[in-house]
């Protein structure tokens, strides 16, 4: 019997109301501390005590955070939160763990963006010795791409202690709302050819233009090394429009967005609308319109997620990956404005609009 | 024979009548559902503007009970639609959290006896967070359907009573033509005209026929 | 002349068509004084959600002028509102800035105006939506349009049920006067077969004519044979042949006559799910491995295979069984397998309560058949089967838009326990009507060594690949699988499905005893064969020209009246060929044409599911439209001339069971 499913048959012991722990049941943990402790810890709720979720945070406080906290409050889960704060900085995580997993003893640990997920679970082909946490429940939000970055062999099941919450909106419906709001023959995309996930969006986007007999003109950014820089991008922006684009979509690309304060005015100059993938660029970087997910509402996802494996005894590997049911449409109205490019009313009922 | 005639009359009479009750209760039928659909969708509307309210708030994080401004949307959506009574958000177990009627928070809408249309509100991650539910007055409901079944029922009772005795009076009409072709029947004089055609040919053919000492003459019955 | 029956048949649906006209109206009244004020209600609402969203978007800095999708949103509010015809925004200077819907010029619709404003209160234009009340009116129609057919239908049915209802006895003495007049109105003096019943009174007198001018004729012939005097004879024997005199007209038989109204019910309850078992089928969820049109196909090809194949050895078993209890047991079991039909959650157990059904049809079928032809004989025998085609064809008129309905407005679960039910009560009343002892007749067993010699006959595969086989494939294809998909596709209710189902047997009902007069007086009946297979396949082809529902009604045209122009002949040649054969060989021919036809009603609906799949509706039509005139002229070339010179049994005389399995 390995070690999870001890765990496993030690929180269903509690839940059934057993008295005592799982006896003998001792287990080395792979936090790197080195310490034992005890694997068939039985269920707080059972013994009517909170369970213990650690929150590892990226930047501090977010609605992520909010909402993941709120979601136990609404459904009357009595949840102990510690929260620690890596302060941009994933090399902090190991330190914390060592500190923290011995005293407090989560029964599930939250994690924040991708650097810290992958600091507390290791990519899922990591060998066992290499330290990750393993026989603890790791939920996390805010990862764009778990199956790229190797959180998870595929969104259906991480295949181990992980499970979480994707903030990223569908590529193809991006491309129905971008289309909605004015229909497009040709959209042009800028993007870093070094990263994969980049690159499969450029894929989705080209399948999703098939269907409606149009065109994407894809325009990596230029490389120096293996590293893309924003050289000559405002002419790229340029490039599109004169190539006939109607739309510049702009994904959800790690170094693209530290170049949007660059990309957003060329594209107002050129008369070029802009589609987001982050609400980050609304709001900072002169874009049009974006689907976005309400960070909120990413955390309460994560934390339905988290109280499934915590009140439902639920195994990570069995509960998917998702998205949101329902984004947010954020129109930039001083944008639609200089570029002349209004909305369909229709999309005044459920848009977001920045004056 | 007769008693066979009068019955099958009697039945094709009762088809007809049966067929018309029944087209006259399906218009009477679809005729309320029209008048309840065009309430219920006014309605519908009112409720859907406070949904789209509620559910925008949610995925900013504000959370359904702190949405004290939520009294008011219900107020005015209610005032502007005269059926609706009350409207009310509730809590997904069907506790009124707020409403146009302050008197009703706190009370438990699923015990709500009179008909009541609802309509879900939900979070970015597709749960039920409660429901919008409109309280109209089901008294224009029940007189609308009074007024339709009246007014059905002056024009179809009569119909109907006329597609009964139509049959009857036809029925009985096509017997008594049977009857007369029967007795005429019997009279090789009286035959349709086929007939005595043919009965002419038949006597000629068997005149010429015959000897010529035994031939016969009219066609009487022996 | 029309009969009693008739007449008043015809009298119904016309004071029924005018009834529900004036029921319509005083619909269409009701309307207007209660649900008009309550749509102008609803407008008014709508046009304030409008004019809401158009005032906040000039309130986030659209210009009025400039407001963009405006269109597209009403015509969203028209799709979801069908009372409205009409949705415009006009600015306060009166220019229309958009509209959904044609402009109505009619002034007395209901209109209302909802004024759009901006942050300061000043009129910036209107959202006017124009009413239009009539659409509920329609609603009704479409509901008096199902009242009508329903009406007819029952008519229909309670002509088939009326020895029910008014008694055998008594019917038969209706039908013997109306008989006699019928014959004396077309000037037919031959004498009428069957018993007078109570009506005998009424027709002795016309009887007696009839007989006294028999035995003058039978006398007069005698004289003029033993004086040889031929041209006398010659004379007689024109007289004769005109005017039908000394001949006997065989009466609709008592044994058909009794087992019609079960076999009605029993053949009603199967045709009440052809509308909807495709549906169904495939809303049970699919099998792995099948694609939804192979899974709709799979019933009704299971079905019709089976039905074929017990064809055969069913003959000698209801024989062993009695006639009696061979329906009953059929009826029973049928019955079983529509109420698991009805209740089946699974794919597979549907598809085993189909076959169950299909057996028990089959028995019905053979031991109905068997109960006739064991108690009739001559000429007897084929006017008995005739009634015994007439009933299968009036259930299978019936059955399609009566079953369409129950499965639109109850669910196709109630329809198939309607179904069961019909199979009971078709049950209790062949225990009523059926004669529990029979007359034991050794009528010779079919046995695959007859219907091996029977294949030899010459000319007989060429009429039975080329034009029977092709016939039963194309319509069973056709009218059970792919019409009904296709139209399901396009949005049309099971009810509205069964209508169109109608189509084909009210064609044959009419076209039958048409063509088969027509095909008698010309001679011709290779060439009427030749001519409704061209005709029907053609008709299919048509579909690909265009797919659409004036196409398929097309083909389901062409298809009854090709079939129409072809059956009777198509059975009169087998017939012939039977006869032509020996006695002892001519069950083997019918056997053979009755299986190639049941097998043509098996592979019709497998192979329309599988092209379905593959090459979609129109081409699978095309496709079946080309074998069956791929058909008809291979009969054309090969078999045709084989049967040029053949008897003149009339056409109309020969049964075949024209439309289904």
């Amino acid at each position: 019997m390995d070690r999870r499913s001890l765990l496993a048959l030690g929180l269903g012991a509690g839940a059934a109301g057993l008295v005592g722990t799982v006896p003998g049941a001792f287990a080395q943990t792979n936090g790197g501390n080195g310490q034992p402790r005890p694997a068939g810890t039985p269920a707080p709720a059972a013994r009517g005590e909170a369970f213990r979720v650690l929150m590892l945070t990226f930047r501090g406080d977010t609605d992520v955070e909010r909402g993941f906290r709120d979601y136990f409050a609404a459904n009357d889960i009595k949840v102990e939160f510690m929260t620690r704060d890596v302060e941009r900085d994933a090399s902090k995580v190991k330190p914390i763990l060592a500190e923290v997993l011995p005293t407090f003893r989560p029964n599930l640990i939250y994690t924040y963006g991708t650097p810290l997920t992958l600091g507390v679970a290791g990519p899922y082909d990591a060998p066992s010795t290499a330290g990750f946490v393993r026989d603890i429940p790791v939920v996390f939000a805010l990862v764009a791409a778990p199956v790229q970055v190797k959180i998870a062999p595929s969104l259906a099941s991480s295949g181990r202690n992980v499970t979480g919450a994707v903030h990223v909106v569908p590529t193809d419906v991006q491309m129905r709302a971008m289309q909605s709001y004015k229909a497009f023959k040709k959209v042009g995309v800028i993007y870093s050819p070094n990263e994969s996930n980049s690159v499969a969006i450029i894929d989705e986007m080209k399948a999703f233009s098939a269907t409606i007999g149009a065109e994407v003109l894809a325009q990596p950014l230029t490389m120096v090394g293996s590293k893309p820089t924003g050289d000559g991008v405002e002419d790229f922006v340029r490039n599109l429009k004169a190539q006939g684009a109607e739309w510049l979509y702009l994904p959800a690309d790690t170094f693209l967005a530290t170049i949007f304060d660059r990309v957003g005015p060329a594209a107002l100059a050129a008369g070029l609308p802009t589609f987001g993938a982050t609400e980050f660029f609304l709001r900072e970087g002169l874009g049009l319109v974006g689907l976005v997910s309400r960070y909120y509402s990413v955390g309460q996802l994560a934390a339905s997620k988290a109280a499934e494996i915590l009140v439902q005894h639920v195994p990570p590997q069995d509960i998917p990956i998702e998205t949101l049911k329902r984004f947010a449409l954020i129109i930039n109205m001083n944008v639609a404005k200089q570029l002349g490019v209004y909305p369909p009313i229709a999309m005044l009922n459920y848009a977001e609009v920045i004056t | 024979m007769r008693r066979t005639t009068l019955g099958l009359i009697i039945v094709f009479a009762l088809i007809a009548a049966a067929c018309v009750a029944f087209g006259a209760y399906f218009s009477y039928v679809t005729l309320i559902n029209a008048h309840r659909g065009v309430i219920e969708a006014r309605c519908g509307i009112a409720a859907q503007r406070v949904v789209d309210v509620v559910e925008k708030a949610a995925s900013l994080g504000i959370a359904l009970p702190a949405q004290q401004t939520l009294t008011a949307v219900l107020e005015r959506e209610a005032r502007v639609e005269d059926a609706i009574r009350s409207m009310d958000l509730t809590d997904e177990h069907g506790i009124v959290l707020f409403s146009s009627e302050p008197g009703r928070v706190g009370l438990d809408t699923t015990r709500d006896t009179e008909r009541g249309l609802t309509r879900p509100v939900r979070n970015d991650i597709g749960q039920s967070l409660g429901r919008v539910v409109v309280r109209y007055d089901s008294k224009i409901l029940t007189d609308g359907a009074a007024t339709l079944a009246s007014d059905l029922r002056r024009i179809a009772l009569p119909t109907l009573l006329w597609a009964g005795a139509a049959t009857l009076v036809i029925g009985l009409l096509l017997a008594a033509l049977l009857q007369r072709a029967v007795r005429r029947a019997a009279e090789p004089h009286l035959w349709p005209p086929a007939a005595r055609a043919a009965l002419a040919s038949v006597e000629e053919a068997h005149r010429t026929a015959g000897p010529p000492a035994s031939g016969v003459t009219g066609g009487g019955a022996a | 002349m029309i009969g009693l029956r008739g007449g008043i048949s015809i009298a119904i649906v016309i004071i029924l068509c005018s009834a529900l006209a004036v029921i319509g109206w005083g619909a269409e009244q009701a309307a207007q004084r209660t649900i008009a004020p309550e749509i102008v209600a609803k407008a008014n609402s709508v046009g304030r959600a409008a004019a809401d969203l158009v005032q906040r978007a000039a309130a986030v800095g659209v210009p009025f002028d400039r407001l963009v999708g405006v269109n597209r949103y009403f015509d969203d509010l028209r799709a979801a509102n069908v009372e409205f015809t009409q949705i415009s925004l006009n600015a306060a200077g009166g220019k229309e800035l958009a509209r959904s819907g044609a402009v109505s010029s009619g002034g007395d619709a209901p209109r209302v105006f909802v004024p759009v404003e901006d942050a300061d209160g000043h009129r910036l234009g209107d959202v006017m939506i124009v009413v239009d009340p009539s659409v509920v009116s329609q609603q009704v129609g479409a509901v008096l349009v199902d009242v009508a057919f329903i009406g007819i239908v029952a008519l229909l049915v309670a002509l088939e049920l009326v020895a029910l209802v008014v008694g055998t006895r008594g019917l038969e003495s209706l039908v013997a006067v109306e008989r006699r007049l019928k014959a004396l109105k077309r000037g037919v003096l031959s004498r009428q077969e069957g018993g007078a019943g109570a009506a005998g009174d009424l027709i002795l007198p016309i009887d007696r004519h009839v007989e006294t001018l028999a035995g003058r004729h039978l006398s007069l012939r005698a004289e003029a044979e033993r004086r040889g005097d031929a041209e006398a004879l010659a004379r007689l024997d024109e007289i004769e042949v005109r005017t039908g005199l000394g001949r006997v007209q065989a009466a609709e038989s008592e044994a058909a006559i009794a087992v019609r109204p079960a076999l009605f019910l029993f053949m009603l309850a199967e045709e009440l799910t052809r509308p909807f078992l495709p549906r169904a089928a495939q809303a049970l969820g699919v099998p792995a491995g099948f694609g939804p049109d192979v899974a709709a196909s799979l019933p009704i090809v299971a079905f019709m295979a089976v039905v074929a194949l017990c064809q055969v050895p069913f003959a000698s078993l209801s024989e062993r069984l009695g006639r009696r209890p061979g329906f009953l047991a059929g009826a029973a079991l049928a019955a079983a397998g529509y109420v698991v039909s009805a209740i089946s959650p699974h794919y597979d157990v549907f598809l085993a309560a189909r076959v169950a059904t299909a057996v028990g049809y089959a028995l019905v079928f053979v031991s109905a058949q068997g109960h006739v032809v064991d108690l009739s004989s001559g000429a007897a025998r084929s006017a008995a089967l005739a009634v015994f085609v007439r009933a299968i064809m009036v259930a299978s008129l019936c059955g399609p838009p009566i079953g369409g309905v129950i499965a639109d407005r109850l669910g196709p679960g109630v329809a198939f326990a309607t179904s069961a039910g019909l199979a009971l009560v078709a049950l209790l009343v062949a225990r009523l009507t059926l004669p529990a002892a029979e007359r034991h007749r050794s009528v010779a067993n079919v046995g695959l060594a007859d219907l091996k010699a029977a294949a030899r006959a010459p000319g007989l595969m060429s009429l039975l690949l080329g034009c029977a086989f092709p016939a039963k494939f194309l319509f069973a294809a056709l009218c059970f699988l792919l019409v009904p998909l296709e139209l399901q596709r396009e949005g049309f209710s099971s009810a509205a499905i069964g209508r169109f189902q109608m189509i084909y047997p009210v064609l044959m009902v009419i076209g039958v005893p048409f063509f088969a007069a027509l095909a008698d007086r010309f001679s011709a009946r290779a060439g009427f064969v030749v001519a409704g297979g061209l005709v029907s396949g053609i008709g299919a082809l048509a579909v690909l020209l265009h797919p659409s529902v004036a196409l398929i009604v097309v083909a389901l045209v062409a298809l009854g009246w090709g079939q129409a122009m072809s059956i009777a002949s198509q059975s009169a040649l087998v017939a012939d060929t039977a006869t032509s054969m020996g006695a002892g060989r001519a069950a083997g021919v019918l056997g053979l044409f009755r299986l190639v036809e049941r097998s043509g009603n098996a592979a019709g609906p497998a192979s329309a599911g599988f092209l379905l799949s593959t090459l979609g509706f129109a081409a699978a039509t095309g496709f079946l439209g080309a074998v069956a005139v791929a058909g008809a002229m291979l009969f054309a070339l090969s078999g045709r001339r084989v049967f040029v010179h053949h008897s003149r049994r009339p056409s109309s005389a020969a049964a075949s069971e024209g439309s289904s399995a």
